[in-house]
């Protein structure tokens, strides 16, 4: 039978789909085999470099490179960033590329570097992360973007009616991507018109044709490829400045490949930055814990470009809400998506406030939640279902107790937060927003749906049959009504003669294949020391829904690597700034640290699956789970200690100062 | 980032690696597991013209007992073997497990007690890139004149974080030095400046080829805490090794504790041992020893974490420490 439309198959039918199945480039990744941009050799290759500023804020006065451009060995320069480019000159953010060269070899290059004599006028930087801006002041102040205040419902009255309110504050810094491998690319020019670019990207169909705008050339004469990318988590979606300078060095220096990619500390100081959030919140229930009213001020950072307001409360409709929100535009770095472009920190703001809101009322956060469910329309049923799900894997409601209840040293306690995932970016041809199932798996399956199509109207012919009594199975084509009336895949394909097929499948198309929009329960178990301030991940159950789940394991692993990102924003990451120099002082990965496999605890992941999630098709599951990690986390800490450690990361020093404040306070919040 | 240019001399034993010493110094730097220098190379904060990989000098790769001595352990001898080691554990326990805490298992592996011992001092401004270096203006350690740490000072503040040589304080060690006259011995207490930017009394044309653990030390309870943000892996950010003898009345008869990561040395905090002699061992007691502790150690703005917040840390974790040891916990 010959498909009209295109449909995944039912339950029954699945043969791969839903399997248990290895990662095809498993292997080659374990064993070291798979090679990346970065381990690319190519014949005559020239190494590049760059002068970089040393500077948070300066204006480039003069450039001279003519030492550099007479040393032996030396190929190319190039400059990136002159007097005259930007705003008259102006950098905003220390590490800027300044002037790339190539050369033969690494220290021709670094020397050539530093042969080139730069002139620049520093300016005032703002380094300052989670201070809070005054609004009157902020008004007056270029650093500041004041979006105007939203108003939901009446708030006024629903925080009179609310017989239990809540302030408090909270917040996460700003973080680098911190990609296995770093950012860079090979660049070389087969002749004069045709670019070849080796680049470590997420965006393999798209770089093309922005390097061909940046250099302006058309699109269609560069070729990219790229075997494997060692991360992006949305670091490496755009073209970065030493992406053309390698393009322009390579062809300034007769089409030679020319490398460039970053070292480590340069990688954590320009190349990977999500903006930070922070935010004074009130809210208000009543006594049986209707959740009525929230109240935000909220501000963050993101570079040079302050970033727009922030969605807060996530994923809650509370119904009364009154909301103001100050970017801060400052020279930390420049702001880049990251693996669910602000959800995290929305979530870290909401679910804290919800959380210390629900302790002071005296309730499980899970009975607050199940509570005010409505208020996550549309997805009320799956967070509900979600829960009872977590609260298996967690033993939660055998385990759980009010905030603060226990001895002093090593207490394990349980938190919990909900997070929703975040299709709402269109599925675009770039691995990110999650889009990355969506995109391909639908698309491929259209394809093979195509394929198989055009397949059975060549052989149909062959076995006497008309295309609509043919099916696909077994590895054989064979008359539905008749299965000894077959071919076998090979046979079948031999009809086609010399003309293969190619058929190319798109999304978004005909059919109901994806859906967005998914709901994730995350819980975590954590000790706390209370005399080190050391907090330890005993164990972190996610249940997720991501629609229909082609590959389990695959989806699986997503799930895994996004909770050990999770905690080791929660615990570990910031990108820490002196405020003297406005330089990053962690630039390396014994300061800026990330999680390792002794750090994560127990991890357990389910994927809710069957009626009512596989109807809805695929959708994704790469940024969903990193959403609620850092909330879980900071909610399970406040249980334990009974007080709030306000900003992530929970270092042991904010978690002793908070447990020593709330003493001072005369006893636990 | 790649490391700078360099000639690798292998020498097969100590007298050709003496005269190695004495015939490039200073131009010439030791290498052990490399697990240290390696990276600080590739930061450019060292770039010697020779590089002198010992490992091929096998006697230094063993762990002997001398019966009526004590225990000698060849510079060469990796944290891993120590760690494994079920002589070690038995009658050196201190140093077993602060060794067991040295980064990771595969670090272990090339990482080696010499080099332990000889370990850099580490600072937020000085263990970073050139590039990094040089926008900041440099520092009193390396290249620069200024401190960013104690703005003004013209002391290097450094901070030492390598694990072992406070457990081998508790220990009494003794280290063996080889040079060009020949070979020399100095207790490893003795060892150290407490200077950040010279941290060792080792000529630059010698080698620390031994360490000896003495007979009398064999035997007590040992017990090392750490102070590491995460569990997996990280420099000491405060360390505290306690080791002591109990009689069978359960009194203290001898005790040591010594600390490390916070200083610019490791240090023995001397009053310790006349605090627990004598004494049973209860919560007071190791409170007292926890407040001694926190005042040998002097912590300044080496690390991300507040010098306030380590210096209280060295009181928790010795506090902690001597009740460990005294519990065999
Ligand atoms: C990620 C990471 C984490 C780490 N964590 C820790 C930690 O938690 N605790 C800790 O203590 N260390 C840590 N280290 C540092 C290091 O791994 C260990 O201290 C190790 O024991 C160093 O030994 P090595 O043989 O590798 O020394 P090398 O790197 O070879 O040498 C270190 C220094 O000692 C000198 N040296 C070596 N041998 C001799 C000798 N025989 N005579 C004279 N000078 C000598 C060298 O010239 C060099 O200056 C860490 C390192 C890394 C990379």
């Amino acid at each position: 039978m010959a498909e009209n439309t295109y449909q995944w198959p039912d339950a029954s039918k699945r043969k791969l789909i839903g399997k248990r199945m290895n990662r095809v480039d498993g292997p080659v990744k374990a064993s070291g085999r798979a090679k990346y941009t970065y381990d690319l050799v190519r014949p005559n290759m020239l190494y590049g470099d760059s002068v970089k500023c040393p500077y948070a804020h300066a204006r480039v006065k003069s450039i001279d490179t003519s030492a550099a451009e007479k040393m032996p060995g030396v190929k190319a320069v190039h400059v990136i960033h002159g007097p005259d480019d930007g705003a008259k000159g102006e950098v905003f953010w220390a590490g800027t590329d300044i002037v790339a060269v190539a050369a033969v070899d690494e220290p021709t290059a670094r020397d050539a570097v530093r042969a080139i004599k730069v002139e620049y006028e520093q300016l005032p930087h703002l380094v300052l992360n989670d201070k809070e801006p005054n609004l009157a002041e902020a008004e007056k102040s270029e650093l500041y973007k004041v979006a105007s205040k939203e108003t939901v419902g009446d708030p006024n009255s629903a925080f009179q009616q609310s017989e239990v309110t809540h302030e408090g504050y909270y917040g996460s810094p700003v973080i680098t991507h911190c990609c296995l491998e770093t950012h860079g690319s090979v660049a070389e020019w087969p002749d004069k018109d045709h670019l070849f670019l080796h680049i470590s990207t997420q965006n393999v169909p798209g770089i093309g044709e922005q390097v061909a705008k940046a250099i302006d050339m058309p699109a269609s004469n560069v070729h990219v490829h790229q075997d494997h990318v060692g991360g992006g988590f949305g670091s490496k979606l755009g073209l970065d400045p030493w992406g053309v300078a390698a393009a322009q060095l390579s062809k300034k220096a007769g089409g030679v490949p020319v490398k460039m990619m970053l070292n480590r500390a340069t990688e954590l100081e320009t190349a990977g930055c999500r903006p930070s959030a922070y935010a004074r919140v009130k809210v208000g229930a009543k006594k049986d814990g209707t959740l009525l009213a929230w109240e935000s001020y909220a501000w963050g950072s993101g570079g040079p470009g302050a970033p727009g307001s922030l969605a807060i409360p996530y994923v809650w409709k509370v119904p009364n809400q009154q909301k103001q929100y100050v970017g801060v535009v400052n020279h930390i770095g420049p702001s880049r998506a990251w693996r669910a472009p602000n959800h995290p920190q929305m979530c870290v703001i909401t679910m804290g406030a919800l959380d210390d809101l629900a302790a002071k009322l005296g309730m499980d956060t899970f009975d607050f939640v199940k509570k005010n469910i409505d208020l996550l329309d549309p997805r009320s049923k799956i967070y509900s279902e979600e829960l009872d799900v977590a609260n298996d894997l967690m033993q939660w409601k055998a385990r759980w107790h009010p905030r603060g209840d226990s001895d002093t040293l090593g207490i394990p306690m349980e938190a919990i937060s909900l997070q929703i995932g975040d299709n709402q970016y269109p599925p675009d041809s770039a691995s990110g927003g999650s889009s990355t199932i969506g995109g391909v798996s639908s698309a491929t399956f259209r394809a093979a749906t195509d394929a198989k199509r055009q397949l059975i109207a060549k052989v149909a012919p062959a076995l006497n049959a008309q295309p609509a009594d043919l099916e696909v199975a077994d590895g054989r084509v064979r008359v539905a009504s008749d299965a000894s009336r077959s071919l076998s895949w090979k046979e079948a394909c031999s009809k086609l003669g010399a003309q293969t097929l190619t058929v190319r499948g798109t999304n978004p198309g005909e059919g109901d294949l994806t859906n967005s929009g998914v709901g994730g329960v995350q819980m975590a178990d954590v000790s706390v020391d209370t005399e080190t301030g050391i907090v330890k991940i005993n164990k972190m159950v996610a249940v997720q829904d991501c629609g229909l789940v082609i590959s389990p394991k695959q989806a699986e692993s997503q799930v895994l690597g996004a909770m050990i990102m999770g905690v080791s924003y929660a615990l570990y990451e910031e990108k820490v700034m002196d405020q003297t120099t406005g330089t990053m002082l962690n630039t390396n990965m014994d300061n800026y640290r990330l999680a390792g496999i002794g750090d994560v605890g127990e991890l357990v992941v389910r994927l809710m699956t069957g009626p009512g999630y596989d109807e809805r098709g695929v959708i994704g599951i790469g940024e969903p789970p990193t959403v609620s990690p850092g909330a879980a986390i900071s909610n399970a800490v406040a249980n334990a200690i009974g007080v709030r450690v306000p900003f992530l990361p929970l270092t042991p020093d904010r978690v002793l100062e908070a447990l020593e404040k709330a003493q001072g306070e005369g006893g636990r919040a | 980032m790649s490391l700078p240019p360099f000639k690798l001399l292998r020498p097969r034993s100590i007298e050709d690696a003496a005269g190695y010493l004495s015939a490039h110094a200073p131009d010439i730097q030791i290498i052990a597991g490399g697990t240290d220098l390696l990276p600080s190379m590739k930061q450019r904060l060292f770039t010697p013209k020779y590089l002198l990989d010992i490992r091929g000098i096998d006697e230094l790769r063993t762990i002997r007992s001398i019966p009526g001595h004590g225990t000698e352990i060849g510079a060469l001898v990796t944290l891993s073997t120590i760690e494994d080691s079920e002589f070690i554990r038995r009658s050196y326990r201190v140093l077993r497990e602060a060794v067991a805490t040295v980064a990771s298992p595969i670090l272990r592996n090339m990482g080696t007690i010499g080099g332990n011992i000889c370990l850099d001092t580490r600072c937020l401004w000085y263990n970073q890139s050139l590039t990094w270096r040089k926008s900041c203006g440099f520092c009193i350690k390396k290249d620069g004149d200024l401190c960013h740490v104690a703005p003004g000072g013209k002391k290097c503040w450094a901070a030492f974080s390598a694990d072992s040589p406070a457990a081998l304080l508790c220990l009494e060690a003794e280290l063996e030095i080889a040079g060009p006259a020949g070979k020399r011995r100095l207790p490893l207490s003795e060892f150290y400046t407490n200077i950040g930017d010279a941290r060792m009394k080792l000529a630059n044309n010698e080698m620390l080829t031994r360490v000896f653990l003495p007979e009398r030390m064999a035997g007590y309870d040992g017990v090392y805490q750490k102070l590491r943000l995460r569990g997996s892996i990280d420099y000491p950010l405060a360390g505290v090794a306690a080791a002591l003898k109990k009689n069978a009345q359960g009194i203290i008869e001898d005790a040591r504790v010594a600390i490390t990561g916070v200083n610019p040395a490791p240090l023995l905090v001397n009053e310790a041992r006349h605090a627990l002699a004598g004494k049973m061992l209860n919560d007071h007691a190791a409170a007292v020893v926890g407040e001694l502790a926190a005042k040998v150690a002097k912590p300044l703005t080496t690390s991300l974490l507040t010098p306030e917040y380590r210096r209280e840390m060295i009181r928790v974790f010795a506090k902690r420490a001597v009740l460990g040891a005294g519990t065999g916990v």
